[in-house]
């Protein structure tokens, strides 16, 4: 154990590891403080690059990239009160009217030192539990994976989009589509047409780059298009006489709701389908009820930085838990990262750590690291991010589209791939505009060949005795955990974008 | 935007009662003709047909969009307008500029796609600053893309 903890930091600390890191993080910070673009984005378009590197070093790359992206949507949310991603919307709600009030670099300081500890508490979380989950979910048989795919499912299906039934159709054409190519039993064609490219099945990351990245992108320009081009910035910039010191004392005078924050970004971050934002605005709920100072909210309380930017930080590492354990992403960047791990033929899931228990400790190693390399790039470029935040989107989004071209050519070296892509980015598109996640299509897509697998299992295991399914006490909770969701997914109020 | 983004209840409903019946219907289309016709092979002793999976999800999709269509079907009688003719629009223009796009790829190669890709979408975007910056970006990127890509991956690119 020792020995493998040892040559996990030897692994994560050599040159081409660290600069992955650090560019990554880099890269994450520019993308995420442009606003449109954000670190979902990034990781899609850089998912293919990352083809050529060692699995250690791209997995470190990406995360790096998460992690910087994360943070970086809090620059424009501060000083601009334009959030480069939807988790910063939280931040600019205290980050601007700091800011405005001429403190724009101390609140630049709060959000990238919260997001650094929140994301610390959360790596500490996911080396901690990721070992106990995975031994649990080793004793899992192919009925109780069945049964933890359907409450992933159930849970996505019930958050994300603006209802549970448009989420349900969405996930199950994802499922749908897993299932052109080959049988994987009897290796008959199912769905080809007598295509020869889809014998493989659809490729994931063109599917994921087009409707996801690509198909964000083209909707964001079609949208500025329609406002006349026109986007509004107030910024606030650094002012001669302002205050711009944080010293750690005070920043840790927060320590509350710090760790209450990294906490509930760390929970939510564990649980499948809940994504960033929401952990977000729970964390500032749950830190402006329990303030003392809980009318200064909204008017440049530094609590309400710390508590959005601990907590959506603290979601990044948290849903590795998941992915790793069971090979369910948390969220859309894990569904990405369990792409990239697919891509270097590592499959997430609990004989990950048995298989490949070195990249696991290496990735740990490499998260940790990343935090520190974060803290000095994030704090040394607090003067430089602001440019990336202000440049004209509809200058650069239009190129992402070559990017993603590019991207998508470069693993496979392949045509088939980029129509895959422009085909999804105009099913995204669709989806956008009619209020259907594009996320769940994603995540079904990624799971279905697993959850088919596993249903098939259980089918021919118990050949109809139904009654027996009932017997083993994991699948039966997991079966009432996801009628409750779903229930309880139906019976709140519609959301009305 | 306004007339896209549904902001009105009466307009988002009516927007998913047409959903309801369209994925209704395609995944109808689906379970009776083309996942019979393109699946083939029966369940064998002790084993699922090859067909189950396809089935069992088109049939999930037809039950939640039917379901969507029913609980929708009173949002027919508002009088809001969905801005349907407008995502169709957008559908169809992205259809034509990936088409070309791909067209363009394949017989001529990156170069030209890449400049139209980027000249389309900055028009789109209406860009309002000084148009020599993105004349200059739509042209340099696919050439640095190209060299770049050739010196770090030794990959030559359309």
């Amino acid at each position: 154990m020792l020995d493998q903890i040892l040559g996990a930091f030897d692994a994560a600390f050599s040159i081409y590891n660290l600069i992955a890191i650090a560019g990554g993080i880099t890269l994450g910070i520019i993308i995420g403080a442009i606003p449109g673009l954000g670190s979902t984005t990034a990781m899609a378009v850089l998912i293919p690059v990352t083809y050529y590197m060692t699995p250690l070093v791209s997995i470190a790359f990406l995360v790096g990239v998460n992690k910087g992206g994360t943070s970086g949507g809090a620059i424009p949310a501060i000083l601009l009160n334009s959030p480069g991603t939807p988790e910063a919307a939280a931040t600019a709600m205290d980050g601007h009217p700091m800011a405005k009030r001429g403190e724009a670099k101390r609140a630049l300081k709060f959000a990238i030192f919260s997001s650094v500890t929140g994301d610390t508490i959360s790596d500490v979380m996911l080396i901690l539990l990721v070992v106990p989950f995975a031994a649990i979910a080793l004793q899992f048989g192919p009925l109780e994976y069945s049964m933890v795919f359907l409450f992933a499912f159930a849970l996505l299906s019930s958050i994300t989009g603006d209802s549970p039934l448009k989420g349900t159709i969405a996930i199950f054409a994802g499922v749908l589509l897993s299932t052109v190519g080959l049988d994987p039993v009897r290796s008959t064609q199912r769905l080809t047409f007598g295509e020869m490219n889809l014998y493989d099945g659809l490729p994931l990351i063109p599917v994921a780059i087009g409707g996801l990245a690509l198909a964000s992108v083209l909707s964001e320009m079609l949208d500025i298009g329609r406002a006349g081009g026109k986007v509004a910035f107030d910024l606030q910039q650094s002012k001669a006489g302002e205050r711009t010191k944080l010293p750690a004392r005070e920043f840790f005078s927060y320590w509350k709701t710090i760790i209450r924050s990294s906490l509930i970004g760390s929970f939510v971050g564990m649980l499948p389908g809940l994504g960033v934002t929401l952990a977000a605005f729970l964390s500032y709920g749950a830190a402006r009820r329990s303030s003392p100072n809980a009318a200064n909210f909204g008017k440049g309380a530094p609590e309400g930085i710390i508590a959005t930017e601990a907590a959506n930080s603290a979601v990044v590492g948290a849903n590795l838990v998941p992915t790793i354990a069971l090979g369910i992403p948390g969220n859309i960047a894990a569904a990405l990262l369990i792409g990239a791990l697919v891509m270097h033929g590592v499959v997430p899931g609990p004989f990950m750590l048995q298989m490949h228990g070195d990249l696991i400790y290496a990735l740990f190693a490499s998260m940790i690291l990343a935090n520190f390399v974060h803290l000095v790039i994030g704090r040394l470029g607090v003067n430089i991010w602001v440019h990336f935040a202000t440049i004209p989107r509809g200058l650069i989004l239009p190129p992402v589209i070559t990017l993603c071209m590019v991207g998508v050519y470069l693993p496979a070296q392949s045509f088939w791939h980029i129509g895959v892509m422009l085909a999804f980015a105009g099913l995204g598109i669709l989806m956008i505009r009619t209020g259907f996640s594009m996320v769940c299509l994603v995540i079904g897509f990624l799971l279905g060949g697993q959850f088919e697998t596993s249903m098939r299992q259980t089918l021919l295991l118990y050949n109809g005795k139904y009654a027996e399914m009932l017997q083993s006490p994991v699948a039966l909770l997991f079966l009432l955990l996801s009628v409750g969701v779903m229930v309880r997914g139906f019976m709140r109020p519609r959301i009305v974008k | 935007m306004s007339n896209v983004k549904q902001t009105d209840q009466g307009a988002a409903r009516r927007l998913d009662f047409i959903c309801g019946v369209v994925l209704a219907g395609l995944s109808l289309v689906a379970l009776v003709w083309v996942i019979p016709a393109a699946v083939p092979g029966e369940a064998s002793r002790g084993e699922v047909a090859p067909s189950f999976f396809p089935k069992l999800t088109a049939g999930i999709i037809f039950i939640c969009s039917l379901a969507l269509a029913v609980l929708n079907r009173d949002a027919l009688r508002a009088n809001a307008r969905i801005g349907g003719w407008t995502i169709l629009g957008e559908i169809a223009g992205w259809g034509v500029l990936a088409t070309t796009i791909m067209l363009l790829l394949i017989h001529v190669g990156l170069v030209p796609a890449s400049i139209l890709a980027t000249a389309v979408a900055t028009v789109v975007a209406r860009y309002r600053g000084h148009w020599g910056i993105p004349v200059v970006v739509a042209i340099a990127l696919p050439f640095v893309l190209r060299f770049g890509v050739q010196a770090l991956f030794s990959i030559e690119l359309p």
